[in-house]
């Protein structure tokens, strides 16, 4: 999977792209750990092009919520497909995300 | 090449031998073709020494016969008184002069009166070798009318008469010199005097002549004809023209036409398919034209001695040269079979052979010591992974012990409740590594069975030590209470508190009443049970998702109930639906629900194990990507009634 981010005054867009599976799941852990470190961002995750997420994706979608209930930052996730939003669905992630 | 020497050594000597054989040889044929070409430059000078010698000879013989002739002829006039003496002297003449066939002396008319018109002596060899002497000259023998008495007659010169042959003498190539008798007082020509000579008299002259041995010799007219030949059934009625058409020879035809233009020169020619040089050269004096023709053989036949003796030297220094290079192969690649051996038992795993030394500074040093690096990098190398292989073999076991420890904190034990016999359950779970995080479990209180079914997010290690945990929460809530939501609440929170991984569990509790079939249920973030009735469509659970364990404590975790009846039910994890094959297309629900519909009349246990074989059917050869886990139950009411 890839994916970006992009930083804009207080916005901060992370896209996600491809295949979000338990390998590559780490690799994102791992590149986002900055972003959990912000504190007053509105942070947008822009899952557009997300094709697949596994549970140890949502683990990243964790990490970021409760980051952002600490730090006291907004977390947006928009654009999810209709496949990953019946993961989010069936999880009940979609009741505790903020999603557009 | 390489297939029929297997050692290099082998290889070497034989392109070496090679290469020297290919230098001698070329050597070997230089030298011969010099050779040749000298022996047959000393065969053309030699001989064309011998034509002119024989030119020479022929005519110094001629010019004896000349003044042979000439005395006699001073003999004749001063017998011209007594004729009657003449035969005599003639005779005797003939007997002293061995190179002339026939003499004789022709009177002009009349000049002997009482001896008529013809005065005509003939002395000579007939045909058998015996001598005869006649009185010639008749009116059928005109002699005065003969082309030569006229000619010399009136000329009043000595002359050569060309050559002719005889046919009622000697029936042989012959010529004829005469000299004109004149009567000194008033220079009148009284008679003619002559002597005719066969022309294989100069037979004589050649075969005194060192000529090649084994050359062979033949003479011609100015028109061609065989005046001698090597073959004496070669006639003198036979021409050089027709004679080389008859062997089909041109070559010969056309020295044949070079000798009749009276040219000197030589010519290679085939003679019976044999090489061979024709020397020829025109002798004026008798003009002919003599050939002498030198077989190649002959000339080279000094060589074959020496063609012997150099591949005899070849032949010898060959051997000599395969023995010495062998010797030197030899010595110089022994320490390459030295190193083969330490290489061949380095590869055996024995780092400590020993390499042999060297001194030269050459390739074979090189190679030496690349051996020895390789050797040291080899023992390193070996130590390492022996090491590496150990610590593997090791988390191996202990792997295995935990994936027997996490097996054994599952209920595996099917039937699990032989006395319940309304209860048909079944539930299998393979992890995706050694060990993983799923897990199920179940029990029966009075007449409540409780039953969950979980995943923890990702999997391996880390998921499963979270799946213990879980598992031995569970046990410790279910102790507590029936209530599934209750239960999931208690377990949210035990998991919350202190997770800091923000590891998840998604799960499903049961509780169904074994006596009516109903189900109290709260799902906590887990896809959802498929209900499979006896008849009609299968459908989904309608769960309330809530949100899996371990995300936000203190979360209100909504319970739900049903009444499921003798419907089964099937619990599973996500590793059964996104089971992926070698193409990264996933097992799915269309491809689950197909198989429910086709097996929903089995037991729990063959329901299951049908569905796992189509699982593994579909994932192939591909590693497993998921836990997968499977639950499935059902209740026989009637019986229980």
């Amino acid at each position: 999977m890839e994916y970006e981010i992009n930083r804009d005054g207080r916005e901060a867009i992370l896209t996600l792209s491809g295949w979000a599976d338990t390998s590559a799941s780490q690799e994102l852990e791992h590149s986002i750990q900055p972003l959990l470190q912000e504190k007053d961002v509105d942070i947008i995750v822009d899952c557009t092009n997300l094709e697949y997420v596994s549970s140890s994706g949502l683990r990243c979608f964790i990490a970021l919520l409760k980051s952002s209930q600490a730090n006291g930052n907004t977390l947006l996730i928009r654009g999810l497909n209709d496949m990953v939003r019946e993961v989010f669905d069936m999880t009940g992630f979609s009741s505790i995300f903020n999603i557009e | 090449m390489r297939r029929l020497f297997h050692s290099l050594k082998d290889r070497l000597c034989f392109y070496v031998t090679g290469l020297c054989l290919i230098v001698f040889i070329s050597i070997g044929i230089i030298f011969l073709s010099y050779s040749i070409k000298r022996e047959e430059e000393a065969a053309i000078s030699q001989t064309q020494l011998l034509l002119d010698n024989l030119v020479g000879q022929i005519d110094h013989r001629m010019d004896v016969i000349e003044h042979s002739v000439g005395d006699m002829t001073d003999d004749i006039y001063m017998l011209t008184k007594f004729p009657e003496e003449l035969p005599g002297l003639l005779e005797a003449w003939l007997h002293s002069d061995s190179l002339v066939n026939g003499v004789g002396v022709a009177f002009e008319p009349y000049y002997y009166k009482e001896k008529g018109k013809y005065f005509m002596l003939s002395c000579y060899f007939d045909r058998e070798g015996c001598l005869r002497n006649q009185r010639r000259g008749s009116a059928e023998y005109d002699y005065f009318n003969k082309a030569w008495y006229k000619e010399a007659m009136t000329s009043m010169q000595e002359k050569w008469w060309d050559p002719y042959i005889d046919p009622d003498l000697t029936n042989k190539y012959m010529t004829s010199y005469f000299i004109p008798l004149v009567e000194p007082s008033d220079t009148t020509a009284i008679a003619l005097v002559y002597a005719d000579v066969a022309l294989d008299t100069f037979q004589g002259a050649v075969s005194k002549l060192d000529f090649i041995e084994g050359s062979q010799s033949f003479m011609v007219t100015e028109q061609g004809q065989f005046v001698m030949h090597w073959d004496p059934s070669i006639t003198i009625h036979n021409d050089i023209f027709n004679y080389a058409d008859s062997i089909g020879n041109p070559e010969f035809k056309q020295i044949g036409q070079e000798m009749v233009k009276g040219c000197r020169g030589y010519h290679q020619i085939k003679i019976d398919g044999k090489r061979a040089i024709a020397f020829y050269t025109y002798i004026p004096r008798l003009r002919m034209s003599f050939c002498n023709i030198v077989p190649y053989s002959i000339i080279t036949k000094d060589l074959n001695a020496i063609i012997w003796l150099v591949f005899g030297i070849i032949s010898i220094g060959l051997v000599l040269l395969i023995i010495g290079i062998r010797l030197v192969i030899k010595r110089e690649m022994k320490p390459l079979e030295g190193m083969a051996i330490a290489a061949h038992r380095i590869g055996q795993g024995h780092f400590d052979v020993d390499i042999p030394e060297l001194n030269d500074n050459d390739e074979l040093r090189k190679i030496r010591d690349s051996l020895m690096n390789m050797q040291g990098s080899l023992a390193n190398y070996v130590e390492e992974i022996k090491e590496i292989t150990a610590s593997k073999q090791r988390i191996e076991n202990e792997l295995a012990i935990a994936h027997d420890v996490q097996m054994s904190l599952l209920p595996t034990i099917f039937p699990p409740f032989p006395d319940r016999k309304e209860l048909d359950l079944f539930a299998t779970l393979s992890p995706a590594k050694e060990v993983g995080g799923d897990l199920y479990d179940f029990m029966v209180r009075g007449d409540t069975l409780l039953f969950a079914l979980g995943d923890v997010s990702g999997k391996g290690v880390p998921a499963a030590l979270y799946m213990t945990t879980t598992r031995s929460l569970f046990r410790l809530v279910a102790d507590t209470t029936d209530a599934p939501g209750e239960i999931a609440m208690q377990l949210n929170r035990a998991i919350c508190s202190d997770n800091k991984s923000n590891i998840f569990v998604t799960m499903f509790f049961g509780a169904l009443d074994l006596r009516t079939g109903h189900l109290a249920f709260c799902n906590a973030g887990h896809n959802a049970p498929i209900i499979v009735p006896q008849i009609g469509d299968c459908q989904r659970l309608k769960v309330m998702p809530n949100i899996p364990l371990g995300i936000m404590e203190g979360f209100k975790f909504k319970q739900q109930e049903i009444d499921l009846g003798t419907d089964g039910l099937l619990l599973y994890s996500d590793g059964l639906t996104e089971a992926e094959n070698g193409e990264k297309g996933q097992f799915g629900e269309n491809r689950l629900i197909g198989i429910i519909n086709g097996n929903r009349a089995l037991k729990a246990s063959q329901f299951i194990n049908a569905i796992i074989r189509e699982v593994e059917a579909f994932v192939g050869d591909a590693p497993q990507s998921d836990d997968l886990t499977l639950l499935y139950l059902k209740l026989t009411l009637d019986q229980h009634k």
